[in-house]
């Protein structure tokens, strides 16, 4: 008598709770991103190559945007200038926040205050703190009073009324309301083991090794997540000018330019002129995708430290 | 009961860093006074009489407190604050809470399940959607607004309470991936005690799991209650009838400065940001130490 041996695959039941709970976790979400996310780059795209009016076929979209850029006094090279020193702006108050933060987790006098006050600019409606800041800086508001009693006063129009001064007192603002990502980097820095820091000052180690040798690499998932996130909103920054010159004196970003022709005068639909917004979206996507994969790839290269 | 406290060893500062702190203490206190002062002289301007204020600005005494405190301001804020499209102040507030209210179970429980999902389950395309995800937040796809104007306007949400309902299912960004790391950090023997008890996946994550995330849910739904009272381009380009705190406040600004009441202006202004004040006091500790973002892969 020959023994054989069967072998039967045995197929794990199928959880029917398990299903039901997955599906219905992932319908509502994927249906939103085919529709809020697919769909609308999809629409975007095509009114890229739309007119406007007609809904026919057109490079003129890209050649308007074109041309503007290439214009010096053109809307979109001026919005394209301001957007790149809201970025540069940016990244810098990045470090800045990362060291600012270092400076509150050592526990500086006086820290759990200035913890808060730091935090002050994302709970205080921006609308408050710029109107607050319009009226302050104005020839006779108090830095007006303060300049005119130094002998330099301010221009008869105001820092906010004239082009040379304008984008810089808008980046000015955004530095001095552009503390708040220190939130995250404070929750990351509290979760470092503070026997780790005391074993390395034990043996020696200084406050600036400290800083580079233990405390970024341990932060560094975060760190780098804010940059690489940074990095992908390049086209993004911008500062308040709704709410400050609503673009004028050479103000605009792409941002505000893009919602401007949206929202246009507030009446429906604003100036209708969605397919130069897609154009101009698609020629910036365009240009921003590969520095970003560039910034990501880079940052992966550093090893994250676990514990 | 008497309880002895034992004395915390602390590193001593050397001399260098001494001066370095004291530098860093300087710059921060600069900047405290700085943002502390800015709200001091609009809340105290806000007390101005209308006519007092203009005379102050005008005769270059912008520093001055007010001669006389009129209180007043603040009940004229209720009354006298209009939109030209009509809406009144209690109106704008009201215009801030009802879609919070509205939309956030909807975005609480949309994302942190689908969080969950996805952090916990194998099951085909899961790989797929995390990837999209981490795509669509790293790559910058600018310029869709128009294409989202019209989505919504062809969906009739334009001006439609709707709006907030459809506008609040999470799919992606910064909250899912907080409550995706936060979800693959949870201890799974918690829901292996749940299946034992013959209970299921969504006894395990309403019951045990959810609960569990409760700190970070009121963190961000906190924030997002902030940045929608904060926020008024969204309100002025969908919900032009149903303006928002800033976004009405934004649109009463002109007629306000205009007409020489900017006293009453910053009345109004002051009276916006009290409740983010009181929020953010109360909730503060709880803001500060739970919000870390990690890694991006994929």
């Amino acid at each position: 008598m020959e023994l054989t041996l069967e072998k039967t695959k045995r197929k794990k039941p199928i959880n029917k709770n398990r299903v039901a709970f997955i599906v219905m976790g992932i319908t509502l979400p994927i249906l939103a991103f085919l529709v809020f996310y697919l769909y609308v780059n999809f629409s975007s795209f095509v009114l890229a190559f739309q007119n406007d009016r007609t809904g026919e076929f057109t490079l003129d979209n890209f050649k308007g945007v074109i041309e503007s850029m290439r214009n010096p006094k053109g809307t979109l090279s001026i919005a394209l200038t301001n957007t790149l020193k809201y970025f540069i702006k940016d990244i810098i108050m990045m470090f800045v926040n990362l060291i600012f933060s270092y400076f509150i987790y050592k526990k500086v006098l006086g820290w759990k205050f200035f913890r808060l006050i730091f935090y002050m600019p994302a709970i205080i409606p921006g609308l408050v703190l710029s109107a607050c800041f319009a009226e302050f800086i104005k020839p006779t508001g108090p830095v007006g009073v303060i300049a005119e009693m130094i002998g330099k006063p301010l221009p008869i129009e105001g820092l906010l009324q004239n082009s040379e001064t304008a984008t810089k007192v808008l980046i000015i603002f955004t530095i001095f309301t552009g503390f708040t990502s220190m939130l995250f980097y404070h929750g990351a820095l509290a979760r470092i083991p503070m026997e780790v820091i005391e074993a390395a000052r034990l043996d020696g180690c200084g406050p600036g090794r400290e800083c580079f040798s233990i405390v970024l690499p341990l932060i560094w998932p975060t760190f780098s997540t804010m940059l690489v996130l940074q990095m992908s909103g390049i086209f993004a920054a911008s500062g308040p000018i709704l709410y400050f010159t609503q673009g004028k004196f050479e103000t605009t970003t792409l941002s505000y330019w893009m919602f401007a022709e949206v929202y246009g005068t507030g009446t429906f639909g604003g100036t209708g002129k969605y397919g130069a917004v897609s154009a101009a979206g698609m020629i910036f996507t365009a240009l921003g995708l590969p520095i970003i994969l560039f910034v990501k790839w880079l940052t992966e290269k550093i090893d994250i430290v676990e514990y | 009961m008497n309880t002895v406290k034992i004395p915390k060893e602390k590193i001593r500062r050397s001399k260098g860093e001494r001066v370095i702190y004291s530098f860093v203490f300087a710059i921060f206190a600069i900047y405290a006074i700085m943002i502390l002062y800015l709200m001091f002289w609009m809340i105290t301007n806000s007390f101005k009489p209308f006519v007092e204020y203009a005379l102050d600005i005008v005769n270059g005494r912008a520093f001055d407190l007010p001669d006389v405190w009129r209180w007043k301001n603040y009940a004229e804020v209720y009354s006298l604050i209009r939109t030209p499209g009509g809406i009144t102040f209690p109106e704008m507030i009201w215009n801030n809470i009802w879609p919070f209210l509205l939309a956030s179970p909807i975005n609480v429980v949309t994302t942190t399940w689908f969080a969950y999902v996805i952090s916990r389950f194998k099951f085909p395309g899961r790989n797929a959607i995390y990837a999209v995800i981490m795509f669509t937040m790293i790559i910058p796809i600018v310029g869709t607004g128009g294409a989202y104007f019209k989505l919504y306007d062809d969906l009739n949400l334009y001006n439609n309470p709707l709006f907030y309902v459809v506008g609040s299912i999470g799919w992606g960004g910064t909250n899912f991936l907080l409550y995706y790391g936060f979800f693959k950090s949870v201890s799974q023997s918690y829901a292996e005690a749940v299946y034992i008890d013959g209970g299921g996946e969504f006894t395990v994550f309403f019951k045990i799991i959810l609960p569990q995330a409760v700190p970070m849910i009121t963190v961000l739904l906190i924030n997002s209650f902030i940045a929608s009272w904060n926020d008024a381009m969204t309100t002025l380009l969908y919900m032009p009838s149903y303006l928002t705190i800033s976004a009405g406040m934004y649109s009463v600004q002109n007629t306000l400065l205009r007409t020489g009441k900017t006293s009453l202006y910053y009345a109004g202004l002051v009276t916006t940001m009290i409740p983010m004040l009181i929020i953010f006091i109360a909730f503060s500790d709880k803001i500060m130490t739970n919000l870390s973002v990690g890694g991006l892969k994929g």
